[in-house]
């Protein structure tokens, strides 16, 4: 049936005849080119928002007159924008739930008594469900700001921000000169233990000058401060200041200051650090002035100040945009669009009262749901890895919070929410229908599954040609960049010593054989002496000779053989297992890859193909076919191209300065080029594609997590 | 002023300052919804074992009825309520005096009523007085048993309500035990429509008083109304100074619920409400202005009927056109979208959904509506939200005025107020779970006293209402030539006249029983066993309908019932059927449909219509009457979830409105 004008209940409200209390206080504000009223409970610190049309009605609630006359003609005054009567109970019993009107009969108090324990349960479970920011109020600063305020308040006024972003300025000037020295190694100097005491220490002094800050600020504007307390956000006690009263204030860029007091007083406070931290010798003072900094500056703008979070910055970006109550609104837009849109609901009703805001709420919701699901991971595996078990379990609160208990609900909705009604069966049918489209596409239709790496043209075997005897270069009969075959000479050593040594032995060994011809036939003993002798120097002899042989390099492999410094090798001596030059494949076809350990199983098992894009020539893929694997992980990276430095991927431990030593684990895989790419500089990067086995996208994702996981944790 | 306040000693017509005990309300939180449901099912659990224990109870009691035969009238007054006493003392767990109380019960019932109960109805008795809910075959008489359980909980100092389902009851059971009653010195009040307020006083302060729902639900929002005008809680505390009118009902301690699931299920669907004074918002103008606009509203284009949930729905087009149709009105309801959308979908519910003689009667150029359920007019009850006025004009009668609505309350949330509730009915089954979530009742099954002699013969479907017609008269003809009285369930008004028609033109004789001519109720349902009689009826002749054999029946096969289509609900037919083959006696059932029927229009997707059509020309008559009843279960459930909304949307709204006092 959707909205009926009439209600069933209208009778027990019609002739009530309810007052607004003294203490409510209504506030005109001006909101994206439409007027709108706070009304401001100075009780309950609560503040509520309501168009022209409910204001007017709620003036008249004076005692004097009844719901149903103030209904039917404030209704004839604004009639077509006539509330139903469903909508005026609504209002009615908020009003009375906040405690802003009283009515002239008892209230049924069963009723009253059940409701009431009911919020203060759900209170309770409010505070303990996320145990990442739990609250504790402690006083009521009124006073203490009050006092305060006569001290400061010229930081708190126009002369302050001016004198704040003076101080802005001058900081990012002198940060930028001095950037080198600020950021050089700075994960060691913020993680070291001594410094995280002093991190420890400063923080919450840090923060409470931060709450301080929004406390003088709302003083300052007019507002009022009546809740300060702790807060544990991830077990670390902050500070808090509650300072919604400057939900009344008209002007928004004055609302959006008390927003922004904290994050201003931070960086307030970093740039005067950067100060000392520039005068002050090194020592305690130094840094704690550089720890300051890096809380005032970093978190403030990692956190603080990022709108995507429910932090300042997210209440600063809806007070400048005049959007009250974005993030709790987006998801509603969102989900109005999901009803309206998707499920056919037409009667539900867009929370957005412009079009400006609507276009707000689809940015912001669905940025901000993207980032909290990121930080959500983020700091459970961030924790995960300090404390297994306590990671876990924040793990398992915050998927239980951010997909389970959503999931839930939404299950529920869809079969049991009641204003869904004859829609049901279309929200039914869309949301199984997505759901299994994505489940489709994730677990059931293969997708094509590569595993992307990096590597770097060999030469392949027999590519270097490498020196085996030492000696001195004697001759170089051919040029660099001859065409040579297999057992070509190549250059040619010398080692005079070497020649010397076979002809002594020589003549050794040809004493030796006389003098056993000598007394072969009569002294047995003595032959069997020299026969040993001969074969003694014979072997001698062989090994010299062979060395000698090996002084005349040939070429192992056909191909062009190149020499990097042909002019001043002549008479250079060269000691055995250097590089002297290469024989280059004509085409050079072998590439050398690393693949981190996670993928290695997967490449070397299950490769259907393995796609090759030179760098220089990207656009062309060549086909290739894995030639062998390295059984054991590499100790150093064939080449400094592919580690990160080298603009590769893989990360290199920096504490063996030059042994190219990866971090994790990876394998070497020699490939060939099945195809003569056009061009193959040796040691050029190439990028490539093991092509597994089709599967699943979602299947693959799960595999990743899963080694993911077990390399974070190391189970 | 002086003369106004009364006398301080005269108690009665002091007002109380606990108005009347009731049950006080609780929340019910997910952790109660489960326990409770748990405690259903373990009680089904146990089930065996408490009723092996009444049994014993009963063979107890059979025993010591041996000796009661020789107690004088006044021992046994004396002796009765003295254990009814010792009961009060004790609790009802105390075994022997249990045991002995029913025996005297029993005894007082064949002195004075001339009837000894069957230990079945001994049996059912005693769980009544447990509070549960009793489900007896039609037909085992159970208004002997209320009767005696009524008596039995006046004793044990309980005030009790014996709830049935319409006036004609309401008097024939408080008479039917009112000797009994009067052995035991228990006065015995009756609440009917015609009784004045003073009657109702004095009969709701008897220990047993016989009403019906529908009386006692008005009467209860009577008193509340009457107390919440005291307003403010000093007025209240003071107000037995000033004020004159006392309340009707003293309090809600024990009701006995005759057709349980009749009144509990069925109606809870509608809440009550109390009208009074006028409501101007909708002008007759405006109705007339709607009604002549809706006409030119073509169905399907326009609007589509939603015949399962009993309402119209506006296409997207439509929607557009009416904006524009109704732009240039500057004032009035009319100018409202919300409000107009609203009147025009009521406007097409009147011209396509409620149809004359079926959902209301015209007489003496008023509307009246027949109640789905039992066949009869509610003469006080109006349509509201315009809805009546717009079927007052189409039907051409003067418009009566809107009335304004003063209070209002639901059968759930008035019976759940009891302090023990107890139900009977013959057709639970189906609706347990409900009684148990709802009501917190649990269904005990007693057994038939002799095996039932109902013979059921099989069902048959047609294509058109011409042949069901048609085949209807062929068979009443060969029943009524072998002198068996028949009785012919239709489900209207409209359809008892095309009946009616039917079997003139054949040349039969018979009588009808409906709506529109109730005058002469107990008269035909008296005639209705007698040999060779054909009677036709609405569910009129449903819920404790009584219809006796004629002399040499028994012999003839006894009553032949015929239902001529499925009702909304399946225990509507269930209860029809049980009209015949009464008490062991002979009796047979048969149920005669049409693919013209108004279930046929739920099934969906439409095809399968035709493939049941197609089955109908091959004799095929199964896929076409599973079609039927799946449409009626359809319906069932559509209705379920009916009470279930309104129930909850009872409790979340009772919650919103706190702040207005306390609810009636």
């Amino acid at each position: 049936m959707g909205k009926s004008h009439f209600s069933h209940h209208w009778y027990r409200v019609a002739n009530l005849k309810p007052a607004l209390r003294n203490h409510v206080e209504i506030h005109r504000q001006r909101m994206r080119g439409k007027t709108w009223f706070i009304i401001q409970d100075a009780q309950s610190g609560k503040y509520f928002r309501v168009s022209p049309a409910t204001r007017a009605m709620l003036l008249r609630l004076d005692g004097s007159e009844t719901i149903d006359t103030i209904w039917s003609e404030e209704g004839q005054k604004l009639g077509e924008l006539q509330p139903t009567q469903a909508e005026v109970i609504q209002l009615i019993a908020q009003l009375y739930r906040a405690d802003l009107i009283r009515g002239d009969v008892p209230p049924f108090m069963a009723e009253f008594i059940d409701r009431s324990d009911k919020t203060a349960r759900q209170n309770l479970l409010v505070r303990y469900k996320n145990p990442l920011a739990l609250r504790f109020p402690l006083v009521d600063p009124d006073s203490f700001f009050e006092k305060g305020l006569p001290f400061v308040r010229l930081l708190f006024s126009r002369w302050g921000v001016i004198f704040w972003a003076l101080l802005l300025v001058l900081g990012s000037l002198l940060a930028t000169m001095h950037w080198g020295e600020l950021t050089n190694n700075l994960s060691d100097r913020v993680l070291s233990a001594n410094n995280v005491l002093l991190l420890l220490l400063l923080y919450p002094v840090i923060k409470v000058l931060h709450e301080l800050g929004h406390g003088f600020t709302v003083k300052s504007l007019g507002g009022e401060v009546h809740d300060i307390g702790l807060m544990l956000l991830v077990f670390m006690p902050v500070p808090y200041v509650d300072a919604s009263s400057s939900a009344v204030l008209k002007n928004r860029w004055h609302r959006a200051a008390v927003g922004a007091a904290g994050i201003m007083v931070e960086s307030g406070l970093a740039v005067i650090a950067l100060f000392v931290w520039l005068a002050a010798e090194p020592g305690i003072v130094r840094a704690g002035a550089f720890n300051v900094m890096m809380i005032g500056g970093l978190s403030t703008v990692l956190f603080n100040g990022n709108p995507l979070l429910r932090f300042d910055g997210y209440y600063v970006l809806s007070d400048i945009l005049n959007i009250p109550n974005l993030g709790a609104r987006s998801n509603k837009y969102l989900l109005y669009l999901i009803q309206h849109y998707l499920f056919g609901m037409r009667e539900v009703e867009s929370v957005a009262t412009s079009k400006g805001e609507a276009r707000w709420f689809i940015v912001y919701g669905i940025s901000a749901f993207v980032y909290r699901m990121i930080i959500m991971v983020a700091i459970a595996l961030f924790v995960a890895t300090q404390f297994f078990f306590i990671g876990i379990l924040l793990a398992a609160l915050a998927v239980l919070n951010a997909v389970v208990l959503p999931l839930f609900k939404g299950i529920k909705y869809l079969f049991s929410a009641h204003e869904l009604g004859q829609n049901r069966r279309r929200a039914k049918l869309v949301s199984f229908g997505a759901v299994a489209t994505l489940g489709l596409l994730l677990f059931v239709i293969p997708a094509r599954h590569v595993t992307e790496s990096q590597g770097v043209f060999s030469l392949g075997e027999g590519g270097a040609v490498i020196n085996t005897a030492a000696g001195f270069v004697a001759e170089l009969p051919l040029e660099s960049g001859t065409l040579v075959e297999v057992g070509t000479t190549l250059l040619l050593l010398e080692d005079e010593e070497l020649d010397t040594q076979v002809r002594s032995l020589g003549a050794e060994l040809r004493e030796f054989q006389n003098s056993f011809a000598a007394v072969n036939l009569f002294d047995q003993v003595q032959a069997n002496i020299l026969k040993e002798q001969i074969a003694r120097t014979e072997a001698t002899l062989a090994h010299y000779l062979s060395r000698q042989e090996g002084l005349t390099i040939k070429a192992r492999r056909a191909g062009i053989f190149i020499l990097p410094s042909s002019t001043d090798l002549l008479g250079r001596y060269v000691s055995e297992g250097k590089t002297i030059a290469y024989v280059v494949p004509v085409q050079v076809r072998e590439a050398q890859v690393v693949v981190s350990s996670d993928r290695s199983s997967l490449v070397s098992d299950d490769t259907q193909s393995v796609e090759v894009r030179v760098e220089g020539a990207i656009d062309q893929l060549i086909e290739a076919k894995i030639l062998r694997q390295a059984p054991s992980a590499l100790i150093s990276l064939p080449s400094a191209v592919l580690s990160s430095e080298g603009g590769g991927s893989v990360a290199v431990n920096p504490q063996k300065d030059g042994q190219l030593e990866p971090l994790q684990k990876h394998y070497r895989f020699d490939i060939e080029l099945l195809s003569e790419p056009e061009q193959a500089p040796v040691n050029a990067r190439v990028h490539v594609h093991f092509v597994h086995s089709d599967k699943p996208i979602g299947l693959q994702w799960i595999r990743t997590a899963r080694q993911t996981f077990m390399s974070l944790f190391n189970v | 002023m002086s003369e106004h306040i009364p006398s301080i000693l005269d108690r009665d017509t002091l007002p109380e300052l606990v108005p009347a005990y009731e049950k006080t309300r609780r929340e019910r939180t997910a952790i109660d919804a489960l326990a409770g449901f748990l405690e259903g099912r373990l009680a089904r659990l146990f089930r065996p074992i408490y009723q092996r224990k009444i049994r014993g109870l009963l063979v107890h009691a059979e025993a010591i009825r041996e000796d009661l035969g020789s107690l004088g009238d006044d021992e046994l007054r004396a002796q009765t309520r003295e254990a009814g006493g010792v009961l009060r003392r004790n609790g009802l767990s105390d075994k022997a005096t249990m045991s002995r109380f029913l025996a005297l019960l029993s005894e007082v019932s064949t002195r004075t009523l001339g009837l000894t109960p069957h230990p079945v109805q001994l049996e059912g008795v005693r769980v009544l007085l447990d509070g549960k809910l009793l489900e007896m075959a039609t037909g085992e008489g159970k208004t002997l048993v209320a009767g005696l359980a009524a008596a039995a909980a006046a004793l044990c100092g309980m005030r009790v309500h014996v709830v049935t389902v319409n006036d004609y009851l309401a008097a024939r059971d408080a008479d039917y035990i009112k000797p009994a009653m009067d052995f035991l010195r228990l006065s015995l009040g009756v609440v009917v429509k015609e009784s004045s307020l003073a009657r109702r006083i004095e009969a709701y302060a008897c220990p047993v008083c016989y009403c019906t729902n529908n009386e006692l639900a008005f009467d209860y929002l009577k008193d509340s109304l009457q107390s919440q005008a005291q307003g403010r809680l000093s007025e209240r505390v003071f107000s037995r100074f000033y004020q004159k009118s006392a309340r009707r009902i003293k309090g809600l301690e024990f009701a006995i619920v005759d057709e349980a699931d009749s009144v509990m299920v069925d109606e809870a669907r509608t809440p009550l409400i109390l009208s009074e004074g006028i409501d101007r918002v909708i002008d007759d103008e405006v109705i007339e202005r709607v009604m002549v606009y809706t006409q030119q509203l073509e169905p399907g284009e326009d609007f589509i009927v939603d015949h399962l949930r009993w309402s119209v729905v506006l296409t997207d087009a439509c929607q557009q056109k009416t904006e524009g149709d109704f732009a240039q009105v500057t004032d009035g309801p009319l100018l409202l979208k919300v409000l107009r959308q609203e009147l025009i979908i009521q406007a097409l519910c009147a011209h396509y959904l409620y149809k004359p003689n079926e959902h209301y009667l015209v007489r003496d150029e008023k509307v009246e509506i027949i109640d789905e359920y039992t066949g009869r007019v509610m003469p006080d009850r109006v349509w509201s939200a315009g809805l009546h006025q717009m079927i007052e004009y189409k039907e051409h009668c003067p418009l009566t005025e809107p009335r304004l609505t003063v209070a209002r309350i639901t059968y759930q949330r008035f019976f759940r107020r009891y302090r023990k509730l107890a139900g009977m009915s013959g057709t639970v089954a189906e609706v347990s779970n409900e009684f148990w979530n709802v009501y917190g009742l649990a269904v005990y099954k007693v057994p038939t006293h002799k095996p039932c002699a109902r013979k059921i013969l099989p069902g048959q479907v047609f294509q058109s209402k011409t042949q069901k017609w048609q085949h209807l008269v062929r068979r009443v003809k060969d029943i009524h030539n072998s002198g068996a009285p028949v009785l012919i369930g239709v489900r209207s008004v409209a359809a008892i006249e095309e009946v009616c028609e039917s079997l003139s033109s054949a040349g039969l004789h018979f009588e009808t029983l409906h709506a529109a001519n109730d005058e002469h109720e107990a008269e035909t349902i008296s005639k209705a066993g007698q040999r060779g009689k054909i009677t036709v009826a609405t569910n009129m002749a449903g819920r404790g309908t009584d219809i006796a054999l004629g002399p040499g029946v028994d012999a003839l096969g006894g009553l032949h019932v015929i239902m001529t289509e499925r009702h909304d609900s399946g225990r509507i037919d269930r209860q029809l059927k049980g009209r015949c083959a009464r008490q062991g006696n002979p009796g047979s059932f048969e149920i005669y449909q049409s693919l013209e029927d108004p279930l046929a229009r739920l099934i969906k997707p439409r095809f399968l219509l035709n493939i049941a059509r197609f089955g109908l020309t091959k004799n095929a008559s199964r896929f076409a009457s599973y079609l039927l009843a799946k449409a009626q279960l359809k319906l069932e459930r559509q209705h379920s979830k009916t009470r279930e909304s309104l129930l909850r949307s009872d409790h979340s709204e009772g919650d919103l409105l706190a702040f207005s006092g306390e609810p009636e």
